[in-house]
């Protein structure tokens, strides 16, 4: 019998956001929810999973500045100064909700999720959550997928292969020195891909990656067996097809899904309906409000969630979508006279538990679920690979999983002004490291926080936030910031002389990459 | 709430049911499900026109507001860049030394400056296929080019026209290859049958949410 496989490839990333001051709180919190409804409930049914003996397999791929911000101690414990507020902000709640049962109900429900968060994050996990999927990932359970430096899009720069190249080897650095592996798959940054980055991505070791299905289906020659099994570039980087009927499925019917009545109403927290004065500590000095992790709605108009109810729900999705992922299987496996099939099924980690809040249970429920069944198996993407040569060799067409399947959310009217000062920072990057190619000292510390900096302008955070208009501003000035700070290191190489505290300033300030070497921009030959 | 100043900081400061009022007000269509920041976009959006103030002076405002860092207008540098944003269309963007300027505007025979689009058989080969002219101003200095598909690579050259003589190219891009590979995008070629398997890929519905974002642009 023919092995149907699926496979379900979550890339877990945060932009490089975080700030001591207060008064950026409303940024700081996109991290503090993503921590306290997707992190931490994985890896509490991670463990569940673990003590209840159900086999469970996934592809992981954490960016390096989700990394860098989940293993920096300042952050660490402003998140748990965070949990305290919630946690004083859920009793006012149920003091305010007693004479109303079902609201102070749930109230007490999210006060006791909000205390569990604090004990999980300080006690069970030490605050050191990227080392408990670091024990998933050596278990087997995870496979660990490396990616970019900074959520680059990397095509924009195919012409300047030294800036692909160290966001390729700074990304690498960093997933070696978070997990201590080698991984086989390199996620690309928006799944973006142009002929080309195969011959950059395969000399750092990696066996494969991941496409969009536009990108394969449309490749030259069409795969024979579609998205169904990988094939591979002419340099035997071997490619997957996002199966893009997942995505759309969710997507295009979000009412039969997260949407769906019974679900939690995530957009109907009590931060943007309470009245100002009962939500101290969840302001800043402006009174913009922010989610405080307290929704008492469910999706219906009105309606007061049920969490027993939506629970059910979630349990019953998971066979929904087993079932259509074996049929499916079943049909193209026959179609292909009964030869191995897969699907790899790609999500963004913010999908579980911030976009849907029953997407962990969803997710626990498929994983219990796949493993009582035999018509369908969980597997990884380097499972696939066994005989990774006689894979069909094909050209895939240049794509993305962004804007409407290219780069443009990154390339628009409101934000193509930056692309100029990027690619002048970039080019300035490789310029200087052939120039200083050996050098030390406080030369060498600041070419290492102009590579940081050029890393960090790359980011497509910036763009993508300004065209959604996603705190557009602030996302102007720390791309602002990152290519001034290069600048002022590229002048005063120029100058021969750098204030040394404004350096040292700039390297507490962005932490991330502490190790980087700037020669990462060196031209390899 | 109606001489309010409705920027974003107000607006972040609303329940989100007064945005939604708010919204009804703009006749904006806020569908079930819709994100509060969405809404805001949408609201700023909404009340974007320039609505320029008759006050004397600014309002001052107090809170975190960071002074962005100026980025120069120019590297003073002659220099043109082309990056493809999708396989149709391509972004430019050009810089001008300032000596090159004033030799060029010193020119009495002078006339505008341009883009010069070059289209080439391969990447490597120089003999051209086609070529056409591109007027710009000399305020600008980006603009988005939609590429022939028929053609294979293409360069962009950033020139100064004259009135008697031939004009003179400034800077010369990077020669970019052309994507090739999307499947015809006609509604003829949508409802060919394909192989089973690559239908069952998806690959009808790649093709039609191709040809409705595409359409104009792959044809």
């Amino acid at each position: 019998m023919s092995k149907k496989s699926l496979v379900i490839a979550i890339s877990a990333h945060q932009p490089y956001i975080w700030h001591k001051e207060d008064d950026f709180l409303p940024q700081n919190e996109m991290l503090y929810s993503a921590i306290s409804e997707t992190y931490l409930p994985l890896l509490n049914m991670f463990s569940n999973l673990e003590a209840d003996g159900i086999p469970f397999k996934l592809m992981m791929c954490f960016s390096p500045s989700l990394c860098a911000l989940l293993s920096d101690s300042a952050v660490q414990g402003a998140y748990i100064e965070w949990l305290d507020k919630v946690i004083e902000l859920g009793e006012a709640e149920i003091i305010r909700y007693a004479p109303d049962d079902m609201r102070r109900a749930l109230a007490e429900e999210q006060l006791r999720q909000a205390k569990r968060d604090k004990y999980d994050f300080s006690e069970t996990y030490q605050q050191d959550l990227l080392s408990k999927f670091s024990y998933y990932a050596k278990k087997g359970n995870i496979e660990l997928m490396a990616t970019a430096a900074t959520n680059c899009y990397l095509p924009m720069y195919v012409d300047l292969p030294q800036a692909v190249q160290a966001q390729i080897e700074v990304g690498l650095m960093s997933h070696r020195h978070y997990f201590d592996t080698a991984p086989e798959g390199f996620w690309l940054p928006y799944m973006a891909y142009t002929p080309g980055l195969e011959s950059i991505i395969r000399p750092y070791g990696f066996f494969y990656t991941i496409l969009d299905a536009h990108g394969f289906l449309f490749g030259s020659p069409v795969p024979m067996k579609g998205i169904f099994s990988p094939a591979r570039c002419f340099n035997s980087l071997a490619v997957f097809a996002r199966d893009n009927a997942v995505a759309a499925g969710f997507e295009d019917n979000p009412e039969l899904y997260y949407l769906k009545g019974e679900y939690r109403n995530q957009n109907r927290d009590i931060g943007f309906e309470n009245p100002l004065e009962q939500l101290e500590g969840f302001l800043n000095k402006e009174n913009a409000r922010l989610s405080t992790g307290y929704k008492y709605w469910s999706n219906e108009t009105d309606v007061i969630y049920n969490t027993a109810k939506a629970l059910a729900s979630a349990s019953a999705d998971a066979d929904t979508f087993l079932d259509m992922k074996a049929r499916k299987l079943a049909q193209v496996s026959e179609q292909l006279d009964n030869t191995d099939v897969s699907s790899v099924c790609c999500f963004e980690a913010s999908f579980f538990g911030q976009k849907w809040y029953e997407g962990i249970a969803w997710l626990e429920s498929v994983f219990r679920k796949a493993a009582e069944r035999d018509d369908i198996e969980l597997t990884q993407c380097s499972e696939l690979l066994e005989n990774k040569f006689s894979l069909q060799k094909i050209t895939p067409f240049n794509s993305a999983a962004s804007g409407t399947g290219y780069a443009e959310d990154l390339i628009d009217h409101s934000n193509d002004w930056m692309i100029r000062y990027v690619r002048k920072a970039v080019e300035r990057m490789i310029d200087l490291t052939a120039r200083f190619p050996s050098d030390s000292g406080l030369k060498e510390r600041s070419l290492n926080l102009a590579a940081k900096e050029v890393l960090l302008a790359q980011s497509g955070d910036w763009p993508e936030m300004v065209k959604k208009q996603d705190f557009d501003l602030y996302a102007s000035n720390r791309f602002r910031e990152n290519v001034g700070a290069f600048t002022t290191v590229y002048d005063s190489l120029g100058s021969n002389s750098i204030s040394t505290e404004w350096l040292t300033n700039m390297e507490r300030e962005h932490k991330i990459f502490p190790w980087i070497n700037y020669r990462a921009f060196s031209a390899k030959r | 709430m109606e001489n309010m100043t409705l920027s974003r900081q107000y607006l972040e400061t609303l329940t989100s049911a007064d945005l939604i009022e708010l919204a009804d007000e703009y006749g904006i269509d806020i569908p079930e499900g819709l994100s509060r920041r969405f809404v805001i976009g949408e609201l700023l959006e909404a009340i974007d026109e320039p609505n320029y103030s008759t006050e004397d002076d600014l309002i001052a405002v107090n809170g975190n507001v960071q002074t962005p860092i100026v980025l120069p207008k120019t590297y003073n540098e002659t220099q043109i860049t082309v990056i493809l944003r999708n396989p149709a269309w391509a972004f430019v963007y050009w810089d001008l030394n300032e000596s090159d300027y004033r030799d060029v505007i010193q020119t009495k025979s002078f006339s505008s400056f341009m883009l010069r689009v070059l289209y080439f058989s391969s990447l490597e080969d120089d003999s051209l296929t086609e070529v056409y002219d591109i007027p710009v101003r000399y305020e600008d200095s980006d603009r988005y080019i939609l590429l022939s598909q028929a053609e294979t690579a293409v360069r962009i050259d950033f020139a100064a026209e004259f009135k008697n003589h031939e004009p003179r190219i400034l800077a010369r891009s990077n020669k970019i290859l052309i994507p090739k590979g999307c499947p015809e995008l006609t509604s003829r070629s949508l409802s060919e049958k394909k192989a089973p398997i690559i239908e069952l890929s998806g690959f009808s519905e790649l093709c039609r949410s191709h040809y409705m974002n595409h359409r104009q642009s792959f044809s």
